[in-house]
C-alpha cells in the first residue's frame, strides 16, 4: 500500500448538474506519496471543486478517485467522513477553526473525531505548538481571540494532529501580511517535512511556487475547467 | 466529545439561550404544578373522608351539603330538628350518627359542635381513626379539642383558653366574649380539614348563643359541679354509619322521604365524584393551556436554534472538515436542544418544589387542599420524561436543516 499514489485520479469528470458542462474534466492525474504539490489556478478553475472531490464532500459524477490505494469516491458518505478525519488534514483561507472552543478543545475536536484522543495527545500539541512557533499558553485562548496569523497556524496543528498522510491546504496565506505569510510558509513546510505527509498547496499567487518542487496548473490538470469560468463555486 | 460541543455552543450564545430557557422553565413549572397539583388535590380530596355511609342534612343539593359538611366549605342554608336527629339514630340498620352543628369560628378556623362519636367514629384516608396528640375528648360544655394546624398555627396547647366568635370570618363583629372555651385535646394530623377545626360539644354551642346572664349562670353552675341539660334544637349535618352497607341505598330513600321535615340523604362517595367532575374540567382545562404553552415555548427554542444554524454555517463547515458527518450535525443540534431542555426541567422542579414548600399552607388554608411538596414523584419524572420526548421531536426542524446543510454545502466557506 505504501507504494501507492497519495491521490490518483481516474476518468473524474465532475459537473454542479447532470446537464451542466463539467466543471472538472481529469482523465489521469497522480500525486507520490510525500510529495509536495503547489496547484495553481485562476479563480473559478474549479480549485474548490477539486479539493471538495478530495476531501470527499463532493463525489465525481462519473470516474473514480483513489486515495492512499483505497477507492475513496466509492464510499459511502459516512465511511468518506471517517476517511477524512483519519487521513486527510484541512486547512483553507480562514474561518478554520470553531470560534467558540479554545485552541485545546479545537484540536481535540479533531483528534476525537479522526484516530481518537490518546494518552500522548497533550506532548504532541505541545510539540506541534513548538515547531509552528505558538506558545502554549494559547491553548486556552478562545479561537475567537487570536489573530488571523495564529489562527492559521493553529490551524495547521489541528490538521497535523491526527498525522494525516494527505495534507490540503487551500489558500491558507491570502490573509496573512507578507512578513506573516513567509514566516507561515516556512513553518508549514517545515512541518510537512516532519510529518512525510502529502501535501496539496492550491493559491493564486505564484509567487509562492519558489517554495515548491512540483508544480501544476488547473489549466494543465482540466483543460475545460480552466475554460469553462463558471461563477459555480461550491460555497457561493 | 458533542456534549462538550453543545454546551461551548450555548454559552457562546448566551442571551438567547437565557431568553429560551427562560420560557422553558415558566411553560415546564406550570405544566408540573398543574400536573402534581392535580393528582395531589385528588388524593386528598377523596381521602377526606371514609367509613361514613350516608350524609344528612336539611333539603339542599348534594354538592352544597358535602362541601359545608366535609370540607367545611360555604355554610349550611337550614338546620334539621333535633327530633329528626333522635328519629334517624334510632332507625334500623343505623350503627352509628356524628352530629354536627355549624356555623361559628375561632380567628378563621370553623368551630364544629357535635359529640364523643366524632372521635370514635369518624375516619379519613384509609379508614384511619382520629387520634390525639395531647389530652382527651371533650367532656363539659365549655371545653374544645382542636385539630392540628389550629393548635400549630395559634400555638394553642392542653389547657390555654380560646373565645369563639359568631359567624366565620376572621374578624366578627359580635364576639362570644364571655363563653371562653379550654382545650382539652389535640388530634394528630390528617392532612383533612380535621386539622384546621376546633371541636365542641353540641351544649358548648348551645352555651355559646346564650344570653350574658345565662352564660354567667352557667359558670356558677359548671363551678359548682353541676352538670346542667342543653336543650339542643337542631342540627345542621348528620354523618351515618350503617350496620349493612348493602342496605345504604333503602335507607337513603327512606330518609328523602322523611315525613317529619324536608331532608337530604347523600352517598359521599357519588356526592365527591360529582364535586370531582366540575373541578376536574377545570383542572383538564388548566392542563391543555399549559401543555400547549409548553409547546409553543418548545417551538420558540425550535426557531432560536433554526435561526442560530444560519448564523452557523462556518462552524458546521469546520466540523464537517475535520470529519464530522452530518449525523455529528444532527445530533449535535439535538444535544444542545436536550441540554437546553433538561436544565430547564431541574430548575422548574426545584422552583416548583419551593414554591409548594412556601405555598402548601396558604392552599390547605384557603382551598383545604392539602398537597405534598414533594414532586420528585414517578408522575412527575414521567411528564419531564415527555417533555424531553417532544423536545427531541421538535429539535428534528432545526437538526435536520443542519443536516442537509452539512450534506450540500462543502467543506469551505469563503
Amino acid at each position: 500500500m505504501s507504494f501507492s499514489p497519495a491521490i490518483e485520479f481516474n476518468d473524474v469528470l465532475f459537473a454542479y448538474k447532470p446537464a451542466a458542462q463539467a466543471v472538472i474534466d481529469i482523465q489521469n492525474w497522480q500525486v507520490p506519496q510525500g510529495q509536495s504539490v503547489f496547484v495553481s489556478g485562476s479563480s473559478g478553475s474549479g480549485k474548490s471543486t477539486l479539493l471538495n472531490l478530495i476531501c470527499g464532500a463532493l463525489v465525481p459524477s462519473s470516474g473514480s478517485i483513489n486515495l492512499l490505494g483505497h477507492s475513496f469516491s466509492d464510499l459511502p458518505s459516512g465511511k468518506r467522513d471517517t476517511f477524512r478525519a483519519k487521513h486527510i488534514g484541512v486547512v483553507f483561507q480562514q474561518f478554520n477553526l470553531i470560534p467558540y472552543l479554545s485552541v485545546n478543545q479545537n484540536v481535540k475536536a479533531a483528534a476525537y473525531f479522526g484516530n481518537g484522543v490518546g494518552k500522548d495527545f497533550e506532548p504532541r500539541v505541545q510539540e506541534y505548538l513548538n515547531q509552528l512557533q505558538l506558545p502554549s499558553k494559547i491553548l486556552h485562548t478562545q479561537a475567537s481571540q487570536l489573530s488571523v496569523g495564529q489562527q492559521q497556524r493553529v490551524a495547521i496543528v489541528r490538521a497535523l494532529i491526527n498525522s494525516p498522510e494527505i495534507l490540503v491546504v487551500d489558500e491558507p496565506t491570502s490573509a496573512l501580511d507578507a512578513d506573516a505569510r513567509d514566516a507561515f510558509m516556512q513553518l508549514l513546510l517545515k512541518s510537512v517535512e516532519r510529518c512525510k505527509s502529502t501535501l496539496l498547496f492550491v493559491s493564486h499567487d505564484k509567487s509562492l511556487a519558489s517554495h515548491f518542487a512540483h508544480h501544476l496548473d488547473m489549466s494543465e490538470l482540466c483543460p475545460t475547467g480552466a475554460e469553462n469560468k463558471s461563477s459555480q463555486e461550491l460555497s457561493q | 466529545m458533542i456534549l462538550s460541543l453543545a454546551i461551548n455552543s450555548l454559552k457562546s450564545r448566551r442571551a438567547s439561550v437565557m431568553l429560551t430557557l427562560l420560557s422553558i422553565i415558566v411553560s415546564v413549572s406550570l405544566l408540573v404544578s398543574v400536573e402534581h397539583i392535580r393528582s395531589q388535590a385528588k388524593e386528598s380530596f377523596s381521602r377526606t373522608i371514609s367509613d361514613v355511609d350516608i350524609i344528612v342534612g336539611a333539603r339542599t343539593g348534594q354538592t352544597n351539603l358535602l362541601l359545608y359538611s366535609i370540607f367545611r366549605i360555604g355554610s349550611p342554608s337550614n338546620n334539621l330538628s333535633w327530633e329528626s336527629y333522635q328519629a334517624l339514630k334510632n332507625a334500623n340498620n343505623v350503627s352509628w350518627t356524628i352530629p354536627l352543628s355549624l356555623g361559628d369560628s375561632h380567628r378563621g378556623y370553623r368551630v364544629v359542635g357535635t359529640t364523643d362519636d366524632y372521635f370514635n367514629h369518624y375516619k379519613f384516608g384509609n379508614k384511619q381513626p382520629l387520634s390525639f396528640a395531647q389530652g382527651q375528648a371533650f367532656a363539659s360544655p365549655l371545653q374544645a379539642v382542636i385539630g392540628a394546624e389550629v393548635a400549630r398555627k395559634l400555638n394553642y396547647d392542653v389547657g390555654d383558653s380560646l373565645v369563639i366568635s359568631h359567624g366565620i370570618g376572621h374578624t366578627s363583629f359580635h364576639h362570644h366574649d364571655n363563653s371562653p372555651f379550654t382545650v382539652v385535646g389535640v388530634l394528630d394530623s390528617t392532612g383533612t380539614p380535621v386539622d384546621q377545626t376546633v371541636h365542641v360539644s353540641l351544649a358548648g354551642i348551645e352555651a355559646m348563643h346564650m344570653s350574658e346572664a345565662d352564660q354567667e349562670a352557667l359558670l356558677t353552675r359548671l363551678s359548682n359541679g353541676e352538670t346542667p341539660e342543653f336543650d339542643v334544637k337542631s342540627v345542621s349535618a348528620v354523618l351515618v354509619g350503617l350496620e349493612s352497607k348493602i342496605q345504604a341505598l333503602t335507607v337513603l330513600r327512606n330518609i328523602n322521604q322523611y315525613q317529619g321535615e324536608p331532608l337530604s340523604a347523600i352517598l359521599p362517595g357519588m356526592a365527591l365524584a360529582e364535586v370531582w367532575k366540575i373541578v376536574g374540567n377545570v383542572e383538564n382545562l388548566l392542563r391543555v393551556i399549559s401543555i400547549l404553552i409548553l409547546l409553543s415555548s418548545l417551538l420558540g427554542m425550535a426557531t432560536m436554534l433554526l435561526t442560530s444554524i444560519r448564523e452557523r454555517h462556518r462552524e458546521l463547515a469546520v466540523l464537517r472538515a475535520i470529519g464530522a458527518g452530518p449525523l455529528v450535525i444532527f445530533i449535535l443540534i439535538q444535544a444542545e436542544a436536550l441540554l437546553i431542555t433538561v436544565l430547564a426541567c431541574a430548575i422548574s422542579m426545584l422552583l416548583v418544589w419551593l414554591s409548594l414548600n412556601l405555598g402548601s399552607q396558604w392552599l390547605s388554608q384557603t382551598y383545604g387542599l392539602f398537597v405534598e411538596a414533594n414532586v420528585f414523584t414517578l408522575q412527575s419524572l414521567s411528564l419531564v420524561g415527555i417533555v424531553c420526548l417532544a423536545t427531541m421531536v421538535i429539535a428534528c426542524i432545526p437538526a435536520v436543516s443542519a443536516f442537509k446543510k452539512a450534506l450540500q454545502q462543502g467543506l469551505q466557506v469563503k
